[in-house]
């Protein structure tokens, strides 16, 4: 699956990551994997939502055959 | 007409998609990106396949909630001058008033839901245009339905205001400004069809404080309203939080 990180959390992930899972797993954890890669703050994770194949999803919700999960900072468009 | 564009907005053109006999009320909201602190401009990023399909939800709710004849929406994304336009909504009813409250609900929504962020003409997040902060997204809005409306007679969350309903007027608000929204309620069945998450009172029938406990409980920091107050607006939540300090544990809005 693909992971596509946006806005603020772009200056650390530019491009997409690839990754596979074996077992299902919560988005939650998974950003909190690609936080520690990073070893960026877990502060982000207050404010971020997650989308999972292009719907906002809990943090709890597990994913594991999923295409795709998009990490959203606070949107601003308009 | 729903779409994100990289070329010039041609507002006209969108109007006059619009177009329809039996449509008496035109009301278009255009955003443009203004001179602000010497910027040249705005960079807009998006995460296209959502945004494309969190703007249809969102023009399909607004019909669900208003009469709405024609509806159209397009964003820029991109790099966008000063002076022009970076969003149009516009939408037709037969009368103004669903047409004015139509084309609010979508723009307010879209700023908040869509997955689309202004970028400062460098790299760097615009933080002065985002609207949410991460101290909002740390509080859970909670909605108190637990009451048995036994004065009123029926029960008073579901009572018809503006097209829809008191309780879905205190929801759109709360959702506008959290990103978190619960409802307190013994009744869970009677809001299923809103798609929230719901708490049940541990102790029912103990009034609104039974709501708020279980909300501080299961929620941690919460903003508490009831609902059938669908008077309250988001700068009004906004402000209530800009009173908290670290030296008060809550805020409680009273009348003199």
């Amino acid at each position: 699956m693909t992971l596509y990180f946006f806005s603020i959390l772009k200056k650390y992930f530019p491009s997409p990551v690839e990754i596979d899972l074996n077992e299902p797993k919560r988005v939650q954890d998974i950003f909190l994997e690609q936080l520690g890669k990073k070893q960026l703050d877990v502060s982000y994770l207050k404010f971020v939502r997650y989308a999972v194949d292009c719907e906002y999803v809990s943090g709890d919700t597990l994913v594991k055959d999923c295409r795709e999960i998009a990490f959203i900072p606070p949107v601003s468009g308009g | 007409m729903i779409a994100l564009t990289q070329d010039k907005i041609e507002t006209w053109k969108i109007l006059q998609s619009l177009h329809n006999v039996k449509a008496g009320g035109h009301v278009h909201f255009v955003g443009t990106i203004r001179d602000d602190q010497g910027i040249l401009g705005l960079r807009y990023d998006c995460y296209e396949t959502m945004a494309l399909s969190e703007i249809k939800k969102i023009v399909e709710e607004a019909k669900r909630r208003w009469p709405v004849i024609e509806a159209s929406v397009v964003h820029r994304i991109g790099w966008v001058p000063v002076g022009e336009e970076a969003v149009v909504v516009a939408v037709a009813c037969a009368h103004r008033k669903e047409a004015f409250e139509a084309c609010e609900y979508i723009i307010d929504t879209l700023k908040h839901e869509v997955p689309i962020w202004k970028m400062g003409e460098g790299a760097q997040e615009c933080c002065a245009h985002t609207t949410s902060s991460p101290v909002l997204a740390d509080i859970t809005g909670v909605i108190l339905a637990g009451g048995k409306s036994s004065r009123f007679g029926t029960n008073k969350a579901l009572v018809p205001w503006k097209q829809h309903t008191f309780i879905e007027e205190v929801l759109h608000t709360m959702q506008s400004v959290f990103d978190r929204v619960v409802i307190v309620t013994n009744t869970p069945e009677v809001y299923q069809h809103l798609g929230v998450e719901m708490l049940k009172d541990a102790i029912p029938h103990q009034g609104p404080l039974g709501g708020i406990e279980v909300a501080l409980r299961e929620c941690g920091s919460s903003f508490v309203v009831a609902c059938d107050m669908p008077l309250v607006t988001s700068e009004e939540i906004k402000s209530i939080l800009s009173k908290r300090s670290q030296k008060s544990e809550a805020v409680i809005a009273f009348t003199r």
